[in-house]
Order: structure tokens, then C-alpha cells, then sequence
């Protein structure tokens, strides 16, 4: 079963290696079906392993293989291991299903570009690092991954490295996530010092010895870790902007797999936030300002892949209020059904903006469901999955998380609560906004004069682009009736083990309470949407919630996070540098030796004539006189 | 058995050699590459046969200088073993460099950079302190000559600079040796041995002095800029790759060990001034307007986190420092290579004439990628594995010091990635048309790939260096350690 995990984390990095070493050799066509079939096969051992783990005695689902000792120096040591247990397989499921589902989807989407290849190198890579993240039995090489899936979302944002925006957005992303990094190395450092090991299973065990401070800070440093990756308050400024890369990427890394994994780490040291109940204050608190904060954003931005991104942060905001609560399945429920509906999202803006030839503007868009019927309706039921609406995924998922907080009870859980019922209204208008922009109403005169022409040329798009359409479909439709409040607890089930002390679980009469709240909330959403959008033409004015108002203005700026940033750390730093260089070191430099020994010797190479290399002559010849003369004056005097 | 004695014969022999006859470019070239690659087997030889729990080895103790005590000591630790076996391999890679990227090189180019090697060598298994002497100062003459001779335009300042700083350091450091060696309690004897725990304040002193300028410490690397903007692109490897780690080494096998009394009293000010030397480099590299502003200033920076994890006085420190001068040799090494063949092909390393250089160069992409990366400790390469440890030991002694510290991580990811998007990213530099071959072709390519792999091992298997390093990195520690209340 082992094998299978390391078979499953191999193959990517194989497939990244013969792509980068294979090169320019392999046609452009053959390196996207190498890349998505090395997923394939990954995926299909991830599955093996996942049947093969169900199908041993609860007790004995957590397993841990070390390959080879990674790290030493006295007694830290860190090896190269693996960690495979019921999370482990939800995650490994989600990162090379979607991941495979992705790849080929890129295979049409990335079809003429130049850089083919690279681009499919670059996914591999990404999928090894995140499979590195997921299966990493220690925190160290959690960290690896870590800082690896970084690396390659660096690399694949600033893909089209011609455009400055995309070089400025891939380093402001990996520059932030750096931050957490830090993070996440300085709670490491704390927890060897505290507890001296760093695997999950000496951790955990040992996690009850800790008193309660450490336990809370090495919490809230983790947390740091987890919420620059997963783009939450008040590091989140860089995942909009990361929306410069290919569309693709953004499904699989700014939605799907990479931007969750903050949430997967507040989950796999559930034992650690147990001891630590104000660091889940946080996580709670981080995740209701951030739901509230990104879904009113989403409602006035015009870009419809940063309207997706904001859409993102306030949905993993909302797991991070399920963690938050000890409702860990929760949280991973909404991460595994937010997967499927969040890439379904994605990708079919990416078929949008592929028959729109790159446009992303959705005021250049509207009436597109005349033209691209299949693509409407994937995306409308996608789109009903984000909102919520029964019967599709998310609306189960989310329910959960908010029944939880139903459940918990407590003013904080309250507070969420009705956060997040709010945040379902939110989400309903801007989800729809988007449709209603996109497909409905009066197409714009660029969309008239494009779109239709590239759908009767190509179709909705290549074959490669649309079935991986459908099946995520399908999978936002259907993933929520694993977990059927009263009926079915396949994931509750599955994911019970992995918190040691327990999780929240709400009865099911609050869950359908919860569910008939939030569904009438996201459809009170949509008709507010439809009464905004839906008459008539898409003009600018329309599009923009009551334009020059004060909100709207701070809602269009991002709420003013990046000036803050700007004039908080970039311009100081910048200045800093600036001045250092320019009035401290250089001037310094050349001073110090100058006035001082550097006369002598200048003075000491004219005397010695100094042609070109005089001092160094000079040099060679105060040295030997020197030694010879002290060693002669001590022979003499030995003697 | 071949011992360390060997290998810096055959470097000082056939440097002399190629430096003194007059062969032709190519033949002397080859010649002293096969030297090069003859060091380095020997090397990998010691890799092989170390044993980790046997202390000093492959050495030679025999009378040098009777009459004042003076020993031919040498001899191989684990930390020794790491400084070698990376001087190795990047005098091989400079020499191959200059031989089959540098066209216009002189034979005795190619001797000089060996007999560099062979005082190096000589400082990193010296258990002999005027053996030490000779192998610290006089490395300096081959690198002198190489830069005064074949450097850029303003050679001149850049040498008067160089002496200025390293002579104030030396001759003080020299006068400290002929005290401690004179005063030996039987008879003069130089032997590392003998001195230990011996030396007055001002002696730990003058000691310390040379080995901060050459590491360079902040606030002592005023000739580092010079010095690394003017060599040819091979010497600047040289120079920043290995000449400065016989600072970092001096610290933590000369330094610490001889005087642990004193580097546990000053263990304080060096990693303040490692600390503010860390944000200081960082800093100035996230302004400079070309490659080698920047991969000096790195320097600076990653340097001063050597000495930072030296007087943490732990064993994770010390291993932490030791790995991460291994990586920080490669690494500039490689970065220096790499922006030299960029600059001398073009004719300025600015980036306002040389940028969007990945464009239809794959080769050129893929390796500043990988260096850059590496150079920025991206978690699970080998710098990373290194500084890991460094800051591990920094919070173990006390928190704060690691949280600060950890810091650097952030910056360093600032001023690599901003040195990454310049040479490879956005708009083409008015430059870059110029380039002959356009792409990274056999020569310098192979020149720099080996470097490139022994990073890429290290990030794999870090391990197999750390438990090499580990207990001699320990035993030297081990006194000052104690001393620490």
C-alpha cells in the first residue's frame, strides 16, 4: 500500500524530468499527454491505496514509511517519510484526480503556445509538490512541499514571463508566501524544542505535554503558514493578482489543490489547535472577516477571473471557519466538493475566454448562451453549487460548516454563523452577477464580433477542453450526497479517525434548519442579481453597485490592502536599500581602507615603481620580507 | 595511502608548472585541468574512506622547520573534508570555465587558479598554525596576480583595495601566531594543538580581524565589491566560492577551538554583527543595478549567517555553518559563472542592457532557474537543509535570535527573485542580440552542470554531507560550548 503512495508521488516528478531533460525533442502534443498521462497512472495508484486503506480496521489506517534519513546534525534528524491516512487519501484523491482532469484540459487550452512544454514540465512539478505536501509524514518536509508548490506557482503565474504583470504577480506571490514559510519554520523550531521530534506520530502523541502558550503560539505560527497559502487575511493580497497565469493554473492551483492546503494543515495538527483553543479563535475569526470581506469584493470586480479568485478566498474562508470550530470534516468536505465546483468554475471561464481570443473583461462579454449553450450550462450548475442550492455539492458542505456553528453555540460560533448565512446572500449576487453578465442579456459589440465566429470555426472548444468539463460537472452535482444530513456519513465516517480528540458533529434536524436558511438566502442572492443584471444591455454603469460611494470605491480598491502594503513595506524597503547603497556602503567602502592602511601601501607600491601590477608586486615582496626576516631573526636566535 | 600532502603537491606542482613554462592556452589549459580533476579524485577518494568517528585523517606530521617547531601537521576532519572537497570541485569547474568559455585567457591563468587551490587546500587541513599562515596569506598572490593582470578596467583600485584590508588583517594575525608560537611551554611549537586555550584577548583578537575580512564580516567587506566586479568571471568564482570560506573556516576550526574561552565571552558581538551583516547584504542586493552587484552583496549575506551559526557555539550551529558554506561555494560559484558568461559575451552586466534572456534560451532558463532557486533556499534544497539547521540552533539558544533571523528567508526570496525576472524576465535588454552563441553552449555549460549537480545531490541527501560533518563540527565546539554559562 506504501508503494503505491511513493508510486503515486514518483511519477509526477518522473514526468517533470523527462519533460525538462526530453525537451524541445518531443513533439509539443506528446509532452501534454506524457504530463496528463503520468497523472493518470498517478491517480490510479492514489485510488489503489485509498481502496486498499479502507479496506483495514479503523485502528490501523495510519501508516508511516521512511525512506532514507534526509536531514541530521546532532540530534535533529529528519527523514525522508511518508504519512498515509484517511486525510491523506481524500487529499491525494483530489490533487491527482483533478489534477489528471486538469492536465488534459490544458492540452487543448495551451494548444499554440510556444512554451507547450515548459508549461506541461511546470504542472508536473506542481502536482509532485503538492503530492509532497499531502504525504510528507513530518513537518519538515511538510514544509518542503510547502515551499516547493510555491516555487511552482511562482513559476506557472509568471508563465508568460513577457508580460510584466505576470513577472510582478508570480514574485508578490511567492514573496508572501515566503512569509509563510517563516511562519511555519519558526513553529517547526519550536515544537523540536519543545517536543524534539517533528514526525506526526512523535508529535501528536506528545501534543497533550505542551502547555497551553506554546501550544497557542506554535499554532498561530502554523497559522501564518496557512493562511499566506491559502490567500486568508491579511496575507491574501496576491492571489487576485496571481490570475496573470495561465487559466488552467488557476483551476488547479489557485482553486483546486494549493490555495486548500492551509485548511489541510489546520486539519492534520487538529491534536496540536486541541490544546491550543485560542489559535481556532483565530482560524474562526480570520475566516469570517475573510468570507465577509472577499464576497463583497467578488460583487464589484469586472475581471471574471478575479471575481473566481475573490469567490475562492471567501469559500476557503468558510473552511476555515469549519476547522475553526473542530469540524474537520467539515472543512475538507467543502475543500473536496469546492474542488470540483471551483475548477468547473475555471475552466469554463477558460472556455470563454478562449473563444473571446483572451479576453477577460465581463463587460466585453454577455449573451454568450446563444453561442456557448454547453458551457452555460456547466457552469450554471457549478454556479449553483458555489451558491449552495440543493441538491448540488456545496450547498451540503457548506451547510455543514455553518450547522456546525449552529451546533457549537458559543457567541464566537454564533457570530459565524450569521456570518456566513450573510456570506451565502453574497454569494448568490455575485455568483450570478457573473452568469447573468456572461451568458445573458445583450451581447457586447466585442463579443458579437468574436465569439460567434470562433464557436462555428471550433466549436465550444477541442474535445480535450470540454470532457473534462463534464466530468467535473458531474462531480459538482452529485460529490454532496456523500454526506446527506439524517442519511448518508461517508465522509464524516471516513475522516473520524484522524482527530484524536473528537470533532463537532450537528444533528441532522440543524442541518436542514442551516440548509433551508442558506438556500433561501443564495436564492434571495439571485433574484437580487437577476434584478440588478438581467434587464437589458450590460452597460458599465450597471455592472458597478452604485459607483463613487464610498464602499464601492474602498470594495474596488481591494479595501485598500495593497496601498497599505505599499506604503507600509514596499516604499520604506525600497527607500532603505536605495539609501544604504547610495549614501552608506558605497561611500564607506571606499573611505575606510583609503584613508587608513590603504595610503601605506599605495604609498609603499610608488616607491617600489609600480607599474600595472606594482602592488601586487610590492604586496608579494612585504610578505616574503616579512616572513623571511622574522624567520631569520628566530633562526638566529634559536640557534 | 594517499594522504592531504599529495594533493596539495600535485596542485602547487603543476600550478608552478603551467604558471612558469610557457605552454600554450590549450596545453597549459588541459594540463592544469587534469591537475584540477586529479585533486578532485583524490578528493572523492576521502569522501569514500572518511570515517565520521575517527577525527583528523589522511595526514602527515613531519618536521618542517626544526628549529622553530614548525610541523608539516595536516590533516581531514569532517569539516575539513566538506571545505576540500567543494574547493575541488569549483577550481575544477573555474579552470574548465576559463579554458573553454574564456578565449582570450593566458596559460598562466590556469597554473595560478591551481596554485590558489593549493594554499587553500593547505589552510583547510593545516593542524600546523604557520602552516595555516601560509596557506591563509598566500593564497592571496595567485588571486592578486590573476586579478591585477587579467581583471576589468579599474584592476587597480580594486587590487589597492584588496591589499589595503587583507594586509591590515594578516600581519596583525601573523604577529599573533610567531606570539603563540613562541611562547609555547616547551619550546617553540606552532602546533593548533599546543595553543589551545593559551592566547591572551588581543591575540583572539587580531585573529579575529583576519578572518572577518576575509569572510568578509560586516562591517570589513569594503573589497569585496572591487574585488568581485573586476576579476574575470572564473577568479570571481574563485574568489567567492572558496577564498572567503577560508574565513568562515577559520572561525570555526582556528577561531573557536583555540580560544574558547574568549569566542564564548564575544560569542555576542559576531552574531550581532552576523545578524545585522545578514540584513545589511540582503538589502544592498535588492538595489544593485547588475548581476554581480548582487551575487556579492548575496554573498555578504549568506556569509554572515556562517559566522551567525560558528558562535551559536552548537553543535547545529556548527554543522549549519559548515553545510551552508559548502552551498553558499557552489552556489556563487555557479552564479558567477553563469553572469559572467552573459556579461562577457555581451559586454555589460547591467540589467538595463541585459534582460528577457530566457527567451529561446531553454539551456540558459533552466540553470539560472535552478541556481536562483537554490540561491534563495527554496524549502527542500540543500541551502535550505543548511540554513535550517543554522536557525534551529539560533532558536534553540534563544528564540528571538532564530525569529529574527528566520527573517532573512523573506529577503533573500526578495532579491533573488528580483535577480532572476532581470536577467531572465520581461523586456529584452539592447544587449542580448549580441550574444554568441545565443544559448549556454558545451563549454561553459559543462563547466557549470557539475556545480549545478552537486547542489541538486545535496537537496536530495543532505544527510550524506551532515553526518560527516557532524562530530568533528561538534568536537570543535565542543570547548567553547562548555565555557558558555
Amino acid at each position: 500500500m506504501t508503494e503505491l503512495v511513493w508510486i503515486s508521488l514518483a511519477l509526477p516528478l518522473a514526468g517533470f524530468l523527462a519533460l525538462l531533460v526530453l525537451g524541445t525533442r518531443l513533439p509539443a502534443r506528446g509532452a501534454g499527454w506524457i504530463g496528463s498521462l503520468v497523472m493518470l497512472a498517478a491517480f490510479v495508484a492514489a485510488a489503489a491505496a485509498t481502496i486498499m486503506l479502507a479496506g483495514k480496521p479503523e485502528e490501523q489506517r495510519q501508516v508511516s514509511q521512511v525512506a532514507w534519513t534526509w536531514l541530521q546534525a546532532g540530534n535533529f534528524s529528519v527523514g525522508l517519510d511518508i504519512w498515509f491516512d484517511e486525510l491523506t487519501a481524500v487529499m491525494l484523491l483530489v490533487v491527482t484526480g483533478i489534477g489528471f482532469l486538469i492536465h488534459v484540459f490544458s492540452v487543448g487550452y495551451m494548444q499554440g503556445d510556444g512554451q507547450y512544454r515548459r508549461f506541461f514540465a511546470y504542472l508536473n512539478l506542481f502536482v509532485f509538490s503538492m503530492l509532497m505536501l499531502v504525504v510528507s509524514g513530518n513537518l519538515v518536509l511538510l514544509l518542503v512541499g510547502w515551499g516547493l508548490v510555491g516555487l511552482s506557482s511562482y513559476l506557472l503565474i509568471g508563465f508568460w514571463h513577457e508580460k510584466a504583470s505576470a513577472v510582478k504577480a508570480a514574485k508578490k506571490a511567492f514573496v508572501m508566501n515566503a512569509i509563510g514559510d517563516v511562519g511555519i519554520a519558526v513553529g517547526a523550531f519550536l515544537l523540536f524544542v519543545e517536543l524534539g521530534t517533528l514526525t506526526y506520530g512523535g508529535m501528536f502523541a506528545r501534543a497533550a505535554e505542551l502547555d497551553t502558550a506554546t501550544a497557542t503560539i506554535a499554532c498561530l505560527l502554523l497559522l501564518v503558514g496557512a493562511v499566506a497559502k491559502s490567500a486568508q487575511l491579511p496575507l491574501h493580497t496576491w492571489l487576485p493578482d496571481a490570475m496573470e497565469g495561465p487559466t488552467p493554473v488557476s483551476a488547479l492551483i489557485h482553486a483546486a489543490t494549493m490555495v486548500t492546503a492551509g485548511v489541510y494543515l489546520i486539519a492534520r495538527f487538529n491534536p496540536l489547535f486541541a490544546e491550543a483553543p485560542y489559535a481556532l479563535d483565530t482560524v474562526i475569526v480570520i475566516g469570517v472577516l475573510g468570507l465577509l470581506m472577499a464576497g463583497a469584493i467578488a460583487v464589484v470586480q469586472t475581471d471574471i477571473k478575479r471575481i473566481i479568485a475573490f469567490s475562492t478566498m471567501s469559500q476557503i474562508a468558510y473552511m476555515f471557519v469549519g476547522v475553526g470550530l473542530s469540524a474537520y470534516w467539515a472543512g475538507i468536505f467543502h475543500l473536496f466538493t469546492h474542488a470540483f465546483f471551483k475548477a468547473l468554475l475555471f475552466m469554463g471561464a477558460g472556455l470563454v475566454i478562449h473563444a473571446l481570443h483572451g479576453e477577460q473583461d465581463i463587460r466585453n462579454m454577455g449573451g454568450l448562451k446563444r453561442v456557448m449553450p454547453k458551457t452555460w450550462f456547466c457552469m450554471l450548475i457549478g454556479a449553483l453549487a458555489l451558491v449552495g442550492i440543493f441538491p448540488f455539492s456545496g450547498g451540503f458542505s457548506k451547510d455543514a460548516i455553518l450547522s456546525s456553528a449552529l451546533h457549537v453555540g458559543t457567541p464566537l460560533a454564533w457570530v459565524a454563523y450569521i456570518a456566513g448565512l450573510v456570506g451565502a446572500l453574497l454569494t448568490g449576487i455575485y455568483t450570478f452577477r457573473l452568469m447573468f453578465l456572461v451568458f445573458h442579456g445583450r451581447m457586447s459589440p466585442y463579443a458579437e464580433k468574436v465569439a460567434p465566429h470562433a464557436v462555428e470555426h471550433h466549436g465550444e472548444g477541442p474535445r480535450t477542453m470540454l470532457w473534462p468539463v463534464y466530468i467535473l460537472t458531474i462531480g459538482a452535482a452529485v460529490t454532496g450526497l456523500l454526506q446527506i444530513p439524517g442519511v448518508t456519513h461517508v465522509f464524516f465516517d471516513w475522516l473520524d479517525p484522524i482527530a484524536p480528540g473528537g470533532m463537532v458533529e450537528p444533528s441532522a434536524p440543524q442541518e436542514w434548519l442551516t440548509t433551508g436558511i442558506a438556500v433561501t438566502l443564495g436564492l434571495v442572492g439571485i433574484a437580487i442579481a437577476a434584478h440588478l443584471y438581467l434587464r437589458g444591455s450590460a452597460a458599465t454603469d450597471q455592472i458597478r453597485l452604485g459607483r463613487g460611494r464610498l464602499i464601492a470605491h474602498a470594495l474596488e480598491r481591494r479595501v485598500y490592502w495593497d496601498d497599505l502594503y505599499e506604503v507600509v513595506f514596499e516604499r520604506p524597503a525600497a527607500w532603505a536599500a536605495a539609501f544604504l547603497r547610495r549614501d552608506v556602503d558605497g561611500p564607506a567602502a571606499r573611505w575606510l581602507p583609503l584613508d587608513g592602511a590603504g595610503t601605506l601601501t599605495a604609498f609603499l607600491g610608488r616607491t617600489f615603481n609600480v607599474v600595472e601590477n606594482g602592488v601586487v608586486r610590492s604586496y608579494a615582496l612585504v610578505f616574503a620580507l616579512g616572513v623571511g626576516g622574522l624567520l631569520l631573526y628566530l633562526l638566529v636566535r634559536g640557534a | 595511502m594517499i594522504t592531504i600532502s599529495w594533493l596539495i603537491g600535485v596542485a602547487a606542482i603543476v600550478g608552478l608548472l603551467v604558471t612558469v613554462l610557457p605552454f600554450s592556452r590549450r596545453a597549459g589549459g588541459y594540463l592544469a585541468l587534469l591537475g584540477s580533476l586529479a585533486v578532485l579524485g583524490g578528493v572523492i577518494g576521502f569522501i569514500y574512506r572518511f570515517e565520521p568517528s575517527a577525527g583528523y585523517q589522511f595526514g602527515d606530521d613531519v618536521a618542517w622547520i626544526p628549529q622553530l617547531g614548525i610541523r608539516w601537521d595536516v590533516a581531514v576532519d569532517g569539516v575539513s573534508l566538506a571545505m576540500i572537497a567543494v574547493t575541488a570541485l569549483v577550481t575544477a569547474c573555474a579552470i574548465g570555465y576559463g579554458l573553454w568559455a574564456g578565449r582570450d585567457r593566458n596559460h598562466a591563468t590556469y597554473g595560478l587558479l591551481l596554485l590558489t587551490e593549493a594554499f587553500l587546500l593547505l589552510v583547510f587541513s593545516a593542524r600546523d598554525l604557520f602552516a595555516f599562515y601560509v596557506g591563509f596569506e598566500g593564497m592571496l598572490i595567485p588571486l592578486l596576480i590573476l586579478l591585477a593582470i587579467w581583471g576589468g578596467a579599474e584592476r587597480r583600485q580594486a587590487v589597492v583595495q584588496v591589499v589595503a584590508y587583507t594586509a591590515l588583517g594578516t600581519l596583525l594575525m601573523l604577529v599573533g601566531i610567531l606570539y603563540l608560537g613562541l611562547t609555547a611551554p616547551d619550546g617553540p611549537s606552532f602546533a593548533m594543538a599546543d595553543a589551545v586555550g593559551r592566547g591572551p584577548d588581543w591575540v583572539f583578537w587580531v585573529f579575529a580581524l583576519a578572518f572577518a575580512i576575509k569572510s568578509p564580516l560586516f562591517p570589513l567587506h569594503g573589497w569585496v565589491m572591487p574585488a568581485y566586479r573586476q576579476s574575470s568571471p572564473e577568479v570571481a568564482a574563485v574568489l567567492s566560492g572558496i577564498a572567503s570560506k577560508a574565513g568562515g573556516y577559520a572561525f570555526l576550526a582556528v577561531l573557536v577551538p583555540l580560544f574558547p574561552e574568549q569566542a564564548s565571552r564575544f560569542a555576542w558581538l559576531f552574531i550581532a554583527l552576523g545578524l545585522v551583516g545578514f540584513m545589511w547584504g540582503a538589502l544592498l542586493a535588492f538595489r544593485q543595478p547588475d548581476s554581480r552587484g548582487v551575487i556579492a552583496y548575496s554573498s555578504i549575506a549568506q556569509m554572515s549567517f556562517v559566522v551567525l551559526g560558528v558562535f551559536l557555539l552548537s553543535d547545529l550551529g556548527a554543522t549549519g555553518a559548515t553545510f551552508q558554506m559548502v552551498n553558499h561555494a557552489l552556489i556563487s560559484a555557479a552564479l558567477f559563472l553563469l553572469a559572467g558568461w552573459a556579461e562577457t559575451k555581451a559586454g555589460s552586466g547591467a540589467f538595463a542592457h541585459l534582460g528577457g534572456l530566457a527567451r529561446n534560451r531553454p539551456i540558459l532558463a533552466t540553470v539560472v532557474l535552478i541556481v536562483g532557486m537554490a540561491a534563495l533556499a527554496v524549502p527542500g534544497s540543500s541551502l535550505f537543509a543548511s540554513e535550517f539547521l543554522i536557525l534551529l540552533g539560533a532558536f534553540a539558544e534563544a528564540w528571538w535570535l532564530g525569529a529574527i533571523a528566520a527573517v532573512g528567508i523573506v529577503l533573500a526570496a526578495m532579491y533573488m527573485l528580483r535577480w532572476i525576472s532581470a536577467v531572465l524576465h520581461e523586456r529584452e535588454g539592447d544587449l542580448v542580440g549580441s550574444l554568441r552563441p545565443p544559448d549556454l553552449r558545451s563549454g561553459a555549460l559543462v563547466a557549470i552542470v557539475p556545480l549545478v549537480l552537486a547542489l541538486v545531490l545535496l537537496s536530495v541527501a543532505p544527510a550524506q554531507l551532515t553526518e560527516r560533518i557532524d562530530r568533528s563540527a561538534q568536537a570543535l565546539v565542543a570547548a567553547a560550548e562548555e565555557v558558555a554559562p
